[in-house]
């Protein structure tokens, strides 16, 4: 497909500004909904759409929103999650930077149907060019009346603030990301209650990805029905895949949910040198590594689960053919074990266990029995810890393990051939 | 709620929907291994170790997971047995194995689990070479009390939960990274220089050895301790504590795990501030004053041989209302009771009182008028739980009855107001929904002030005031010609915001009313405390769980000395002298004739009469008046009057050096009693300790002294006087030794051994029938500031200390939180005299004066000055009393301040 959604006019510099925004059609998405719907038109609507979650778990948008109770007499809140931390994965920064009013018009929707009146704009600290653009981005749509009180004329009072967090990777999980906005050490809390019943300061909030929330005026420009006729029947839309690692051109790239991973690969210019596709992760570290033998997978939720993996955030990240999997992952768990936030034992002392081992067998002290080991103390994490970071981290050891034992064997044994890489 | 069945181990069992899979086991006592779990804590889930099966779930957590219909929970399959031990082998895996000299042996869970699991060294422990850990050891980082290893932590979460949910601190928290994770205390500095507040209660909920007491080091592990339970010796909380002593002497104290007012949490005077017990300035000798006014050592039989001489003598002489006795709200309940026996059936006089004279004899008055019972209306656990507006007013229970502060802000996060009524802004002030700061002194103009706006509004509640109330037409009209605009000016509050108070507290559904001395001391503390009695009266906020004047006691047994009749105006249970009724009862239960009718004189009385050469004899049991009343230096003068004096206390005090005979008593760690609390629960200590050298317990001198009188006392132990209160106070009746060895905590009224004790006061009716409404008007304190002396002191306490300092002064640690003596000045009047934080000032009255360090804080109104009254405070104070309960006014006189050089 070549007509993209979201990144359908990031790479015109002048979009960020608000008046090339609005000669673009923006902000009709915004006036359409709030003179045209109701909310729960709108939470009907984006149902329809089959519009799922872009931060890696693809629930149900509208679904999601619908949790909200309306009837209590406590303020709602949404929260864009903009921490975009999984490894790999930097597709929110491209929408922030290229398109921050498609995401403001998306929050300001999303706000109405779900009853907020106030919305955050979680972003990572690393991202200071992003909040710029963000906090430049909202004071324009202040000054048209975009946010502020009664906006557009049309009764909605609605208020957006930037919050750039500190660095770490469990601030993106959504309830640490949470505490982190009220102040605390971000760590997960407890659910139930689920954020929808009782998230930020203690009131009904939503949490949103970036890309889920760029969807939505789209959704309303066009319509459900057409949304839902992108993709497959249960992965409907766009997807923006980042594509990093031995290509020869990586970068975002917008295609419709279910394309294979061999188009992607073919779009991003092939593998590097000539090489060929040894591993890939097909969303992020967070999801089990596949082999050459899935390039014809379709990229989408279910397909991806079919064959034991996951869609996750929709980060690639390509091996070639003289990539070692054993420092690969090694590298990846050591992201973990420093960004495991410590609360639960299984995570905090278990990936530092699985990291000690693989430092062995870097090492060249490992021992045959390692490998067991390995997945033994997988087992042991997995299903066990308090939030899902610590089930990602033996995601890249069960699933490399997997499909690479024998070069797991070879390396211990010294006689693996790529073992510089 | 409706119940729903779950099953657990193939057994169907019935529970409440809002229960854990975790709780449900616990009631069940199916043992699940738990290290983050704490039954007063919120949920962590940190550990992972309780591990359970569940189907259609597989191996879950049991303390986060809640019961459904049906559910099928299965406890210890092999897998869960597995997945457990991978767990305790993960903890253990950077663990220092040193359990063979490790403190916590032997009380450790991890230890434990370890031992029931079969673990003896982690799988994982091979690795440890390739451990890049950057934890750093801070054991001892100069903090007074705490140690933290955190080698041994296991982060399970619990200590930073307890600062911040129970105590309200924060002063523990997780700092870093995974497995770099380390519990941090304010930017990971030392703990003394955070908001701890040094209450130990990180340590007791620890479950490791990772956080331990400095002054239980290298004492001793816990098999080797003797366990004995007591009450803290301190404030009227009265928390029920766990003692351990080894070798005659206490390691540590701990909060009794089910304390029903502490919940198993202390304080830091009731954790660390033991080391008294053990001081070598204990008194181990009846001491008599020799001609070279040196104090020698004699025998205990020659001591009360010369006690009964000299009050035989003096009783011959000057006749039985010549001599006086004052009691003490730190003894046990037996003691006062028999303390005031002595004197009115033995001396044969009514001159007999004790301190509480000096802090709630207002409540007293105020409340026995007015109610008929003179007794906190409400239980703690009410106040946390049911209560849904708290006023709190002239006390600062986070200084001074800190577990009560606990509870107080544990009720704020559940959602009741909280109005805050002080001259001075105390840190609940921040809690609180509306905090109002009325000049000092002007309390009763305030109070009708709110209830004007009250029965202006119509907040009243008619139906409440008609079943119940007496007076009210009366109280109307004296109303009607109060103005607003005035109370206004005296007391600088805005009418507005008095209404907002008004509005809270009468939309309350349970509303309570808590205050303390800040209400009591003042020529008109019995007015005070009336005009709160008849705001609950007209709103009908009493009489029901959480609803009620709620008076804060200051010293462990304000509540059970005054109910024992240790008072001048009152035998045991508030039976009045004067009645022939009361005297019959006496004479009969006594076995004794001519029981003296007359009023006796109260504590200040008593020494006026010293200072006039009307008394001439005075026994002292506990209590350092010479520096607890005011005007220190008429005080001395008085001492120094008397033909007799004799003082019965554990140290030396400044009193007892004016006395002609010191006897050594017994502390309480050191024997038996019942303490009654603040709110009116009785709670028995036992013995912990021998006392040092000849001391014996109160009870003991006094019963011995009595048969040197030729009475036949023969109380075997404390419990026979325990007995015998059964008999005399009728709301007494159903507290008996019996229970008490059963675990029963009951509170009074219990009037036979059936009841259940009495939560809630005046449900239903009051003691005097109806409720009784005063018409009050404004008093001004007696001496207002003057040219010469512009500012106004103010005195009160601080939470490491206590009185005069002769018990917390005599810990290290406290020595060291507290530091040199201070007052507290608004920074504009420190910017008017030029004195800086820490610098000296000196603050003189009429009477005397003094020279501290100064704090400077914007929580003290400008032109006062707040002296904590540990320093020595009672040189400045003035002597003028309440006419009615004999208070002396400590809250208010005129001073001056000045650069110190
Ligand atoms: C460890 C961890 C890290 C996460 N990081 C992010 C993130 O950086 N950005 C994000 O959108 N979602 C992240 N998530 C997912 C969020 O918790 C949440 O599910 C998501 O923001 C919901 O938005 P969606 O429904 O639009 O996908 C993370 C989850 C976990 C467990
Ligand atoms: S799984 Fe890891 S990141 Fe999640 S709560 Fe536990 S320690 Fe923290
Ligand atoms: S001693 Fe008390 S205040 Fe201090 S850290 Fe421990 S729990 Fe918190
Ligand atoms: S110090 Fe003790 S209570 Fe605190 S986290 Fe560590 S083990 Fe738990
Ligand atoms: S002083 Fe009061 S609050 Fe502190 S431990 Fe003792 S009784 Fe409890
Ligand atoms: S006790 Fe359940 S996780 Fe710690």
């Amino acid at each position: 497909m070549d007509e993209k959604i979201i990144l359908k006019y990031t790479d015109i510099p002048e979009q960020k500004n608000i008046d090339t925004y609005i000669k673009n059609g923006g902000y009709k998405a915004l006036q359409r909904a709030l003179s045209e719907y109701k909310p729960d038109e709108i939470i009907h609507l984006v149902d329809k759409s089959g519009l799922r979650g872009r931060g890696g778990a693809g629930f149900p948008t509208g679904k999601k929103w619908s949790f909200i109770p309306q009837n209590i007499p406590l303020p709602k809140y949404l929260v864009c999650n903009t921490d975009e931390g999984e490894p790999g994965t930097f597709k929110d920064r491209e929408i922030i930077e290229g398109d921050p009013h498609l995401v403001i018009e998306g929050i300001a929707i999303s706000s109405y149907a779900i009853g907020a009146h106030k919305a955050y704009i979680y972003i990572r600290g690393e991202f200071a060019k992003g909040a710029e653009i963000l906090t430049r981005a909202i004071n324009q749509a202040k000054e048209k009346g975009f946010i502020g009180e009664n906006i557009l004329g049309l009764g909605f009072d609605f208020d957006i603030d930037v919050y750039r967090g500190a660095g770490a990777y469990i601030c993106g999980e959504e309830t640490a990301l949470l505490d982190s906005i009220e102040g605390k050490r971000a760590m997960p809390r407890l659910k139930p209650p689920h954020p929808v019943a009782k998230g930020l300061y203690s009131s009904p909030t939503v949490i949103n990805n970036v890309e889920t929330l760029a969807n939505v005026p789209r959704i309303i420009e066009n319509s459900a029905e057409w949304f839902a006729g992108i993709g497959t029947p249960h992965s409907t839309g766009t997807k923006i895949f980042c594509i990093s690692g031995d290509v020869n051109n990586p970068g975002v790239y917008e295609v419709p949910m279910g394309t294979p991973l061999k188009e992607l690969l073919e779009m991003a210019g092939g593998i590097k040198d000539g090489k060929k596709l040894k591993a890939f992760f097909p969303g992020g570290p967070s999801t089990p590594i596949l082999t050459s033998a899935h390039l014809n997978v379709g990229m989408d939720f279910e397909s991806l689960k079919k064959i034991g993996s996951m869609l996750g955030s929709g980060a690639i990240i390509v091996l070639d053919e003289d990539r070692s999997i054993i420092k690969t992952v090694a590298r990846l768990t050591e992201f973990y074990r420093n960004e495991s936030c410590g609360k639960c034992s299984p995570c905090r002392e278990g990936t530092d266990w699985l990291l000690k081992v693989y430092q062995r067998i870097i090492d060249n002290k490992g021992k045959k029995e390692d490998i067991d080991l390995l997945l033994n103390i997988c087992e042991d994490i997995y299903g066990t810890t308090f939030c899902p970071l610590g089930d990602a981290a033996t995601m890249p050891v069960i699933s490399s393990i997997k499909y690479f034992r024998k070069e797991y064997e070879e390396y211990i044994n010294g006689k693996c051939s790529n073992i510089n890489n | 709620m409706d119940e729903i069945k779950i099953s657990i181990n193939g057994n169907e069992i019935k529970c409440r929907p809002d229960s854990t899979v975790f709780n449900v086991c616990k009631q069940q006592e199916i043992e699940i291994p738990s290290l983050c779990y704490h039954p007063e804590l919120s949920i962590t889930g940190a550990c992972r170790l309780c591990l359970v099966d569940i189907e259609g779930k597989g191996i879950t957590t049991s303390c986060t997971e809640f019961v459904r219909e049906g559910m099928k929970v299965v406890t210890s399959t092999k897998d869960v047995i597995n997945a457990r031990k991978v767990i305790l082998n993960l903890l253990l895996s950077d663990h220092p194995y040193d359990c063979m000299t490790c403190e916590k042996s032997g009380d450790c869970l991890l230890e434990k689990y370890a031992y029931e699991y079969g673990i003896k060294k982690s799988i994982y422990k091979d690795y440890h070479k390739y451990q890049k850990s950057q934890i750093q050891i801070k054991e001892k980082d100069g903090t007074p009390f705490v140690i933290r290893d955190y080698e041994k932590c296991i982060l399970c979460g619990r200590c930073g939960k307890v600062c911040e949910e129970v105590v309200g601190a924060k002063a523990l928290a997780v700092g870093y990274r995974g497995v770099n994770s380390q519990v941090i205390s304010g930017l990971d500095g030392p703990l003394k220089n955070t908001d701890c507040v040094f209450c130990g209660n990180c340590i007791e909920v620890c479950p490791v050895g990772a956080l331990r007491e400095i002054q239980a080091e290298k004492k001793g592990r816990t098999w080797e301790f003797k366990k004995v339970y007591s009450v803290c010796p301190y404030c009227g909380a009265g928390c029920s504590t766990e003692v351990f002593v080894k070798d005659n002497k206490i390691v540590k104290i701990s909060g009794m795990e089910n304390g029903p007012s502490n919940r198993g949490w202390l304080c830091v005077k009731g954790k660390f501030a033991f080391d008294y017990v053990s001081s070598p300035d204990r008194l181990k000798k009846p001491l008599l004053k020799n001609k070279k006014s040196e104090f020698e050592e004699i025998e205990w039989d020659t001591a009360l041989n010369i006690i009964f001489e000299n009050f035989s003598e003096l009783k011959k002489k000057y006749g039985p209302d010549s001599i006086t006795g004052l009691g003490s709200a730190r003894a046990p309940n037996e003691e006062n009771y028999l303390f005031q026996k002595f004197f009115r059936q033995i001396i044969k006089t009514n001159n007999v009182d004790h301190c509480a004279r000096l802090c709630h004899s207002a409540t007293v008055a105020g409340l026995y008028h007015s109610l008929g019972t003179a007794g906190m209306s409400i239980s703690l656990d009410e106040l946390e739980n049911i209560s849904d507006c708290i006023l709190v007013t002239g006390t600062n229970p986070t200084e001074a009855q800190p577990i009560t502060s606990y509870r107080i802000e544990k009720a704020v996060r559940r959602g009741a107001k909280l109005i805050v009524i002080d001259p001075r802004r105390t840190k609940l002030a921040d809690k609180a929904d509306i905090y109002i700061q009325p000049k000092p002194g002007t309390d009763v103009i305030l109070y009708n002030a709110i209830a004007k706006i009250i029965l202006d509004e119509n907040l009243h509640n008619e139906k409440f005031i008609k079943e119940r109330v007496e007076g009210f037409e009366e109280y109307k009209k004296f109303m009607e010609t109060f103005s607003l605009k005035e109370a206004e000016r005296v007391t600088g509050v805005p009418t507005e915001n008095l209404r907002k108070v008004a509005l809270i507290y009468t939309s309350a559904t349970s509303a309570a009313i808590l205050w303390a001395l800040g209400i009591t001391e003042y020529v008109c503390g019995t007015h005070n405390v009336l005009t709160l009695a008849n705001l609950a009266l007209i709103t009908g906020q009493i009489g029901k769980p959480g609803a009620g004047p709620a008076p804060l006691r200051g010293q462990n047994n304000v509540q059970g000395a005054c109910d024992m009749g240790a008072l001048y105006d009152f035998y045991p249970g508030y039976q009045r002298p004067d009645a022939p009724e009361t005297i019959k009862k006496f004479e009969s239960l006594w076995g004794e004739t001519g029981l003296s009718m007359k009023t006796g004189l109260s504590v200040l009385e008593s020494f006026g009469a010293a200072y006039e050469g009307k008394i001439k004899g005075m026994y002292i049991m506990g209590g350092d008046f010479l520096v607890t009343c005011p005007d220190t230096n008429y005080l001395a003068k008085a001492l120094e009057n008397l033909e007799f004096f004799v003082v019965q206390d554990i140290f030396l005090t400044e009193t007892a050096q004016y006395a002609d005979l010191i006897l050594p008593a017994a502390c309480s760690y050191e024997k038996e009693g019942t303490f009654t609390n603040t709110e009116r629960r009785v709670q028995p200590a036992f013995k912990c300790v021998e006392p040092p050298g000849e001391a014996k317990a109160d009870w003991e001198i006094l019963t011995l002294l009595a048969n040197k009188f030729g009475y036949k006392w023969d109380y075997k132990n404390v419990w026979d006087i325990t007995k015998e209160i059964n008999k005399c106070i009728p709301s007494y009746a159903g507290i008996t030794p019996q229970r008490l060895f059963k675990g029963e905590r009951l509170q009074w009224p219990c009037p036979d051994e059936k009841h259940p004790g009495t939560p809630t006061l005046h449900v239903g009716s009051f003691k005097i029938g109806k409720g009784k409404l005063s018409c009050l008007p404004y008093q001004e304190p007696y001496e207002l500031p003057s040219p010469q002396y512009p500012y106004v002191l103010t005195t009160g306490r601080i939470l490491s200390e206590y009185h005069l300092r002769s018990m917390t002064g005599r810990t290290d640690g406290i020595k060291e939180i507290t530091g040199e003596p201070f007052c507290f000045i608004n920074p504009k009047d420190a910017e008017k005299l030029k004195i800086e934080e820490g610098g000296h000032l000196e603050i003189s009255t009429k009477r005397g004066k003094l020279v501290l360090s100064a704090k400077i804080s914007p929580d003290i109104q400008e032109n006062i000055v707040y002296l904590p009254l540990h320093f020595g405070a009672n040189i400045l104070t003035h002597r003028r009393i309440d006419p009615i309960a004999k208070i002396p006014e400590y809250k208010f006189c005129a001073c001056n301040i000045k650069k110190s050089e």
